[in-house]
């Protein structure tokens, strides 16, 4: 079980509460890690009917803050859009690289 | 030439894109009420764009814009045009849960402060030092540079993420999303 008021130690645990925090609310969304080596940037893909189609899928950059010590990428995607993507209709963002995606929610990550 | 619902929007994308610049960075070493204040800011022109391209003979005299914008977002054709194509109805949800974000965001700014009657902020605002009680009753002064602000909490959040997304699409597709009657 994720205290989702505890303040990560790990870049694990803040993927974890992260995927939490952002899964959590639903059933209907799915979330990828694209795990970072330096374990400074937590960079999520996020898919659900609820997103918005875009012309250009961009992520949402967030700081270090003192209650969350790592940086946040957050790409939110539509189903629309994510079939797009699969079929090569439209492109993450450069440097995201599709293949490195792991699935962490609803699977793998305690609720 | 530009209007000045143009010239709203420009400026607004502008500080819109300081706001994406300083919320990126540490936080712990940019403190988030700078990149706050430019989210209210870019909030409030955004605003006043989009109510001067709705009633171009509109006064715009104070801070207070953000919360004006709800009734004219909140519509499915407006869902739409913002690529809620599958599902509008989940930004009519999205806009139902967090219209007090609105309120919030002007609020950042000292000249919107609590009171329904108006006036300024004498709390927590992004520019000046305030004073409050502390948890042991004594009055203390708070600075915006070494205050932690619900704002950012939830700016970090699900909703929070989708919340940004929009004000970023309406920046930038602006006059092909709100267009006068």
């Amino acid at each position: 079980m994720i205290n989702l008021n505890e303040i990560p130690r790990t870049y694990k645990e803040g993927i974890d509460l992260l995927a939490a925090w952002h899964g959590g609310v639903n059933n209907t969304t799915s979330i990828y890690s694209l795990d970072d080596n330096s374990e400074h940037v937590i960079r999520f893909v996020e898919i659900s009917p609820d997103f918005s189609d875009q012309d250009e899928l961009r992520p949402l950059r967030m700081g270090a803050s003192h209650d969350f010590p790592y940086s946040s990428e957050v790409l939110l995607v539509s189903e629309t859009d994510w079939q797009y993507v699969q079929n090569g209709r439209k492109t993450l963002p450069s440097g995201w690289d599709r293949n490195a995606l792991r699935r962490i929610w609803p699977n793998g990550v305690p609720s | 030439m530009a209007s000045q619902a143009d010239a709203f929007l420009i400026q607004a994308r502008s500080d819109f894109r300081v706001f994406e610049l300083l919320w990126a960075q540490d936080l712990n070493t940019y403190p988030e009420c700078h990149a706050l204040q430019h989210l209210q800011m870019a909030t409030e022109k955004m605003s006043k764009a989009m109510l001067l391209t709705l009633d171009p003979e509109r006064e715009l005299m104070s801070h207070v814009a953000f919360r004006e914008v709800v009734p004219i977002l909140n519509r499915p054709d407006i869902a739409r045009r913002l690529g809620y194509n599958q599902n509008p109805k989940a930004f009519r949800d999205l806009i139902d849960r967090r219209r007090s974000w609105f309120r919030s965001i002007e609020q950042l700014s000292p000249s919107v402060g609590t009171n329904p009657h108006g006036g300024g902020s004498e709390g927590p605002n992004v520019e000046y030092p305030w004073q409050a009680r502390d948890i042991h009753t004594r009055v203390i002064w708070y600075a915006p540079a070494e205050y932690n602000f619900d704002v950012s909490k939830d700016m970090r959040s699900r909703d929070g993420q989708q919340f940004l997304l929009v004000i970023r699409q309406l920046l930038e597709r602006l006059p092909e999303i709100i267009q006068p009657a």
